[in-house]
């Protein structure tokens, strides 16, 4: 019975530390910097408000790959418009920019924040998502 | 080696016993409060806390650049040279559209 106890707080005990580092892990995503073996990435996020149009709003995301000499490989952005009543939002348009520098070139590009970009020896997937709150707050 | 043991003895060795258990038992429940509230803490921080946004106040829609009204409307990829200009375009399908300067389709 009480090593019963002492097994189950210690599953609970693993269960909060696996959490704790997928978190981490997919926080190191989510941050404005990345650090891979070969090189780092920068991503920032821009709102952009429309005076008279108070209801529109329009975000943008840039990936920014570079290599460890600090030389950017290749950036990526999307941008996408939202409307919103404070009920709710609704994206109205998206569209994606991209830059390349010598030896990389972009693989497939859904438009709206996925794309996939290599050098031919390397990968690097890129997923950017943009949302915006019913209040228009860009995330 | 037998000897006597007092009712007072056995009472204080329960006793002592007893509150061991219970400060096992709150350093365990301790640990994992800590452990939750770390998990709590990474996921809040992800979720509320993902990139800092920068933020652009366009005094009327003529302010929107041209080339960023084209593409909200038309829903393409651009390629740019290092300056920023438009050099090629794409759809979601990867197949190449003629754009002008400012990434409006020349079909249209």
């Amino acid at each position: 019975m009480k090593r019963k106890r002492w097994l189950a707080l210690l599953g609970v005990l693993c269960l909060c530390c696996t959490g704790a580092l997928a978190s981490e892990t997919d926080e190191e995503q989510a941050n404005d910097y990345i650090q891979y073996k070969d090189g780092y990435a920068t991503v920032s996020a821009t709102a952009a408000s429309i005076q008279d149009k108070p209801d529109t709003v329009i975000g943008t995301k840039t990936y920014s790959y570079h290599g460890l000499d600090g030389e950017v490989r290749f950036t990526y952005s999307v941008s996408a418009a939202f409307t919103f009543d404070g009920k709710k939002s609704e994206q109205t348009g998206n569209y994606t920019t991209f830059y390349v520098s010598d030896g990389w070139e972009k693989q497939t590009d859904d438009c709206n924040g996925k794309a996939i970009f290599t050098d031919g020896r390397r990968k690097r997937k890129i997923d950017l998502t943009i949302s915006c709150s019913k209040t228009g707050t860009i995330s | 080696m037998l000897r006597d043991v007092s009712l007072q003895e056995i009472r204080e060795t329960a006793g002592q016993e007893k509150r061991l258990r219970r400060m096992r038992t709150a350093g365990l429940i301790a640990a994992v409060i800590c452990a939750c509230a770390v998990a709590v803490f990474f996921y809040w921080e992800r979720e509320t806390n993902p990139h800092t946004i920068t933020t652009i106040v366009y005094e009327s829609e003529q302010d929107v650049p041209a080339q960023t009204k084209n593409g909200l409307q038309y829903g393409l990829s651009y390629q740019l040279d290092a300056d920023g200009k438009i050099i090629a375009a794409f759809d979601a399908n990867g197949a190449q559209v003629e754009v002008d300067a400012d990434g409006k389709p020349l079909a249209q």
